[in-house]
């Protein structure tokens, strides 16, 4: 059954290969989570194998048809994400009232 | 810039050391007068360069060597990724997003660099069995 609350999931520092499985591990759905912030205001520094996990992650609520939201703070991650043409891919905000608008009415955006 | 000054360092390729070299070049480039940008972009090019060799280029036998040597020369930033293996298939699914980006990162970017010249290729200087990535850039930032 779905929950009405919202799960966040914060993350800050290095999103790197050498926190791959702490990453991983963080990034997990029940399947019955309204939607989910992703709160990665406070990451400094993302590589591919944080998209892998995002994408994985993205793959994993696509069927359960839960909105995500990602609040990034570094420009350093902005720009992996779009040289990576992943920007269509994720809902991405500067900040957190953003997201959690979106979230409140995925369908308004 | 101007003058010439180098950077070069090896470890073994565990995940720790991605960080590690990557931490080092950014202190390397943080006396470099070029926009935090530009410094981002680097950083993050060799930083795929540096997890490709940890995920992809050692067996389960155990880390084989890495080294980075970065140089300054006049205007330009010069960093080279080496290691000694051979492309080891870790996950279809990771491979696959560690190529995609590999494949964005020779399109057109917002800023001077020539990501169309990196390329991968055998480096005379070290024994056989290595790659190089070798990422040169302009170091102009728009």
């Amino acid at each position: 059954m779905r929950s009405d609350s919202l799960s966040v999931i914060r993350l800050d520092g290095e999103l790197e290969i050498s926190r791959r499985d702490e990453i991983a591990k963080a990034l997990h759905l029940d399947g019955s989570e309204r939607g989910v912030l992703l709160d990665f205001s406070d990451v400094t520094y993302a590589d591919s194998t944080s998209l892998a996990e995002l994408l994985r992650f993205r793959a994993e609520a696509e069927p359960h048809r839960i909105p995500i939201a990602i609040v990034i703070g570094s420009k350093q991650f902005a720009r992996l994400i779009q040289y990576a043409g992943l920007s269509a891919a994720f809902k991405i905000f500067d900040d957190r009232g953003a997201a959690l608008r979106y979230l409140s009415d995925p369908q308004a955006t | 810039m101007t003058g010439s000054s180098e950077l070069r360092l090896h470890c073994l390729a565990h995940p720790a050391a991605a960080k590690s070299l990557r931490h080092a070049l950014a202190t390397f480039l943080a006396v470099i007068d070029i926009d935090s940008a530009l410094t981002d972009d680097v950083l993050t090019a060799v930083g795929e360069a540096l997890v490709n060799v940890v995920e992809h280029a050692y067996s389960s036998d155990g880390p084989g060597e890495l080294e980075l040597f970065a140089r300054i020369e006049d205007d330009a930033i010069l960093v080279d990724v080496y290691d000694r293996g051979t492309f080891i298939e870790r996950d279809g699914r990771r491979a696959g997003a560690a190529s995609a980006w590999a494949s964005s990162a020779r399109s057109p970017a917002p800023y001077r660099w020539t990501p169309k010249a990196a390329r991968t290729s055998t480096c005379s200087s070290m024994p056989r069995e290595k790659t190089t990535t070798h990422l040169p850039h302009n170091g102009v930032g728009s």
